[in-house]
């Protein structure tokens, strides 16, 4: 899978916040999104799958050449991309079982029940989540990390071509990181592709990124391998400033979707 | 299919007509009389009426409606025939109009002394044989029904006192404890029908039972419906009564019930409320001795036109009791949901421990929902608390199902389902998949508003 996005626009309630994203991505390898907060880095992931809140002002996402900025959410889904949301949503009443059945039928275009049960208690023992978790509403009452695991769970069963892990990392202590790190791992023995967005360097320890993407002010500012990491690392995100000639907007304010 | 719709009388002028031509023993026609008395004296409620306020009857003519009666060519059910080998239920009961077309009852417990029949089955054999239990059935039938009667809050219950139709009766002798449910159909049919069925359930001590109720009719042609469910539940004893209504958009139905509790007894109502085109269900359930228990849960999908008025009462009127009432339900196109709630803590009935929820969902713009929880405490020394919520599907779960692959329609279904999931898995077992599966198709419905 080819993803191409090409001078992305988009504001929320009238605030412009991508101001023209240029980004290739692709199956077969990792790339990790890094930026300060308010950079624009969540409002990507979000406009890439449709997130009813924000508008695409210009631009496109071509998804092997289809631009997928006017289909449902559900319709990127089904085309292979798959979103951990840096909040999972609780949604009461909707056991982990059920919901799970039902994404993973609806993935597979057919209602197999075939193996669904043995392969979803495989995959939440590797992710050593309790399974009693199966019977549990989804995300209700979940801790924090709790979420971030059943988000990774998801991405398992459902099995993407490529997925976007919005902050998965932020709020994680490292039990849980190495846990998350090692689903991702795991995915990326077959044909698959993923995007990290990360404010830190820490997850990209457990997951090595073999591209690496640096987001500023609504733009993407520059691309490198795995060694940009490091680099930003030890000079912090004003050394990027400087290195682009990147001016301080008095307009642009910390977004909280970010 | 009205063939069965035998109503010799029509309109509430015939009613003493119909109370003299009946074969019950006198102190049931004693009651009827009474009824038809305070009937006489009574003015229909009106939107002045606090209960009423929102459920306005003012167009309706009730003296349009003929009283569906025993129809002559309805098979005769007068032995009780045991239910098939491996059924589900402990015996079964169904009417279809004003007739009995099945009765069954597991013959054990009918040696157990348990009674579970027609009413006028009842009358006659409590009369004629000489069984003890239906002797001690009549008893009880008439203790409750007399005290219920002592007064007539209105005339809607006046009226189906004096005129009630058809109805069943169970009794659970002491100590008595069934598992498996007792099933009570009523198939209401014909057009511009008058039904009033009596729904009696006595639990002496100790004894534990539970029944499943459905009210549910033809696809087309206007019934109204005027029941009264009847509970008396004795010390130690427990009544699990699920009633589900589901009559067609052109039906009414009023329904009037009210449960004694005695001392450590316990009363779990559940209420399913999905049809009709004009709908007002009150349970008044009383908590008469210590240690009692209620839970009055309910679950209603309003859609279309319809107008569904769901109320509860929890009175407490002993020490050390508790009462839970939580009502949930969805409402979509025009229709219009209320919910009336009431706490009623008496002066002597310190440390009550009662609450009521009752959230509603609304599915589109045009949908209505009011929520009206009341207290009335009398005492210290209590816990008492209510919520009511009225909102909307959030968009965010919409997206995060939809990211996941789910259609907005099978997004929407789910989210709606999960939220009615918490009252769902209140109901018995045996009749949750039934609730999941009316949910999901009530969402899928279209509705057309110009369609009449």
């Amino acid at each position: 899978m080819k993803i191409i996005i090409k001078d992305l626009r988009a504001s929320i309630n009238g605030q412009a916040i991508l101001k023209g994203v240029d980004l290739e991505l692709d199956s077969g390898h990792v790339h990790a999104l890094m930026g300060p907060n308010g950079s624009g880095k969540s409002t990507l992931s979000n406009v890439i799958f449709g997130h009813p809140a924000f508008e695409v002002t210009g631009g496109e996402v071509l998804v092997d050449g289809d631009n997928i900025l006017e289909m449902e959410p559900n319709e990127r889904a089904l085309l292979g991309l798959f979103l951990a949301f840096q909040y999972p949503v609780e949604v009461p009443g909707v056991t982990v079982g059920r919901f799970l059945k039902r994404a993973v039928d609806i993935r597979a275009g057919e209602s197999k029940t075939k193996g669904f049960v043995k392969e979803l208690r495989e995959m939440m023992d590797y992710l050593e989540i309790d399974q009693q978790f199966i019977n549990r509403y989804l995300n209700e009452g979940f801790s924090g990390g709790e979420k971030k695991r059943m988000e990774i769970l998801q991405m398992l069963m459902l099995k993407p071509t490529f997925a976007i892990l919005d902050e998965t990392d932020s709020g994680l202590d490292i039990d849980a990181l190495r846990i998350v790190s090692k689903g991702v791992n795991k995915l990326r023995e077959g044909n698959f592709g993923a995007l990290i967005i990360t404010h830190y360097q820490r997850i990209l320890n457990h997951i090595r990124p073999d591209y690496v993407h640096i987001m500023y002010q609504g733009r993407v500012v520059t691309s490198g391998g795995g060694d940009l990491v490091d680099a930003l690392e030890a000079h912090g995100y004003d050394w990027i400033r400087e290195q682009y000639g990147i001016e301080e907007e008095n307009d642009v304010q910390s977004v909280s979707s970010d | 299919m009205s063939s069965t719709d035998v109503a010799v009388f029509r309109g509430t002028d015939q009613i003493e007509r119909y109370i003299d031509s009946l074969r019950e023993p006198q102190w049931m026609l004693d009651i009827r009389r009474r009824a038809l008395k305070a009937f006489e004296s009574m003015n229909w409620p009106t939107t002045e009426d606090e209960e009423w306020r929102r459920s306005d009857i003012s167009s309706y003519d009730f003296d349009r409606y003929g009283y569906v009666g025993e129809a002559a060519a309805a098979p005769a059910v007068s032995e009780s025939a045991a239910p098939e080998s491996g059924a589900q239920r402990s015996g079964t009961i169904r009417f279809r109009g004003g007739s009995c077309t099945e009765l069954t009852l597991d013959p054990a417990l009918a040696q157990q002394g348990v009674v579970f029949e027609t009413l006028s089955a009842l009358f006659e054999n409590g009369v004629r044989n000489n069984s003890q239990s239906h002797a001690a059935a009549v008893t009880a039938v008439r203790k409750l029904l007399e005290s219920r009667t002592a007064e007539f809050e209105n005339r809607m219950y006046a009226w189906h006192y004096a005129a009630w139709t058809h109805g069943v009766v169970l009794c659970v002798p002491r100590f008595v404890e069934i598992s498996r449910p007792f099933e009570v159909v009523m198939e209401h049919e014909g057009d511009e029908a008058l039904s009033a069925p009596q729904v009696v359930a006595v639990l002496d001590e100790g004894a534990r039972a539970t029944m499943l109720y459905t009210v549910e009719g033809e696809e087309k042609g206007e019934v109204v419906l005027n029941e009264a469910i009847d509970v008396n539940v004795a010390d130690a004893a427990r009544l699990e009564l699920y009633s589900h209504y589901q009559l067609n958009i052109d039906s009414s139905a009023f329904s009037n019930g009210r449960a004694e509790i005695g001392r450590d007894g316990a009363f779990h109502s559940f209420v399913a409320s999905f049809g009709g085109m004009f709908t007002k269900l009150r349970m008044d359930a009383r908590l008469n001795g210590t240690g009692g228990d209620i839970d009055l849960d309910g679950l209603y999908f309003a859609s279309e036109d319809q107008h569904m008025d769901l109320g509860t009462v929890q009175s407490h009127n002993a020490l050390n009791a508790n009462s839970r009432t939580f009502y949930k339900g969805a409402v979509k196109d025009e229709a219009h949901a209320i919910y009336q709630g009431l706490i009623r803590v008496a002066r002597n009935a310190s440390q009550t421990d009662a609450y009521l929820t009752n959230n509603s969902l609304l599915l589109n713009d045009g949908a209505r929902s009011d929520s009206i929880p009341g207290l009335n405490i009398n005492t210290d020394d209590v816990k008492c608390s209510h919520g009511s919520t009225t909102g909307k599907i959030d968009p965010l779960q919409l997206y995060y199902l939809q990211t996941r692959g789910f259609s907005y329609e099978a997004a929407r279904i789910t989210l709606v389902q999960g939220f009615l999931e918490e009252v769902i898995v209140r109901a018995p077992e045996p009749v949750q998949d039934r609730l999941r599966e009316l949910v999901e198709a009530r969402i899928l419905a279209e509705y057309d508003p110009d369609q009449d």
